[in-house]
């Protein structure tokens, strides 16, 4: 007896009806991408740079020249993995161009982190995250980051920081899930070293 | 808890930095102004050249064909430029000499003495440079050749 063997069903690209009209010369379409997506980039190539200034610089020229590839764009990955590539790439390619440290130019904390579980258990219990005030915690934890490579860091930011799963991650670095585990291992081992006064109980 | 989970959860509140609404609200202005300013300013080379790079971007593993393609339009397009120059460098001068710094092409033929009723009286009396007498006696100061 053969057995079928299930297919899977490729899940439909939220923006393809959006992507389909900008490249028909649809701006108003383009700009409702731009729109949808600003957020999530702002904040991968932030906690990549630690810079606002810079960051915002990145993500006009990011948008620029995603407007301009557009009508390459054959939609074998979703819309948002090849923009979020390509703002992987320009990112690290910044930073790689950036040969001395830029100072740190960070934005401010918003009020949400008040009632962060994370943060409230954490304060409940780690007396050097509770003595800290919210500013010193946002450069200590700035600091770390910027000590990782801009590769660990990056990984670091779409994991921790964004909530991306492993495969997806893989995909928008166009390396395997294996890789990006080993990388967000050793980051991690780095950032326990770097932050070890932040878990002591 | 594993310390590594410890950690995770530590970076999480950067999540927590982020600009004002208004930030994200005036973006798209932004970036509508920074594509006009481009277009006005960008140089047609230097658009040229990025659109170039766009275009061979996704060649992928045929990256280096499509370098060695345009090399050899180049190299066609340098040799017919110097063909065309060479041409040109090889006419003969104006006194009818040739340049000898050029490559031999063709010999100029010499010039051919123009007949008596054009010069009825015999120059070779007269130099280039110096007086000559007309019909009437009078002085005519010749033309240097």
């Amino acid at each position: 007896m053969i057995k079928s063997m299930p297919i899977r069903k490729r899940k439909p690209d939220a923006d393809a009806d959006l992507v389909a009209r900008a490249k028909d010369g649809d701006t108003a379409a383009f700009d409702e991408l731009v729109v949808k997506h600003t957020q999530k980039l702002y904040g991968l190539v932030y906690n990549m740079t630690s810079n606002h200034e810079d960051t915002h610089d990145l993500l006009q020229d990011i948008f620029a020249k995603a407007y301009r590839s557009l009508k390459r764009f054959r939609g074998k990955s979703s819309f948002y993995t090849w923009i979020y590539s390509i703002s992987v790439n320009m990112t690290l390619n910044f930073l790689k161009k950036r040969k001395r440290r830029q100072a740190m130019s960070l934005d401010d904390v918003d009020s949400g982190i008040h009632n962060d579980k994370d943060f409230i258990e954490m304060t409940s219990k780690v007396d050097t995250i509770r003595e800290v005030s919210i500013g010193e915690l946002q450069k200590r934890l700035n600091e770390a980051m910027m000590k990782l490579s801009d590769d660990h860091r990056a990984v670091v930011t779409m994991y921790d920081i964004q909530g991306m799963p492993h495969k997806e991650i893989s995909k928008i670095l166009g390396v395997s899930e294996g890789t990006v585990r080993s990388r967000l291992f050793y980051a991690h081992r780095q950032l326990q070293n770097f932050l070890g006064d932040f878990r002591k109980p | 808890m594993s310390e590594e989970n410890e950690i995770s959860r530590l970076i999480r509140l950067k999540r927590h930095e982020r600009p004002s609404e208004d930030y994200f609200e005036g973006f798209v202005k932004e970036f509508h102004s920074r594509q006009r300013s481009e277009l006005l300013r960008g140089s047609t080379r230097g658009i040229f050249f990025e659109r170039l790079a766009t275009y061979t971007a996704d060649f992928g593993g045929s990256r280096m064909l499509a370098g060695a393609g345009l090399a050899c339009v180049a190299g066609i397009a340098v040799l017919v430029i110097r063909a065309g120059s060479t041409e040109v460098a090889n006419a003969p001068t104006a006194d009818g000499s040739m340049d000898r710094s050029m490559p031999f092409r063709v010999q100029p033929e010499k010039p051919l003495p123009l007949p008596e009723e054009i010069m009825p009286y015999p120059t070779d009396i007269y130099p280039a440079g110096v007086q000559k007498v007309n019909k009437e006696g009078d002085l005519l100061l010749l033309r240097e050749f």
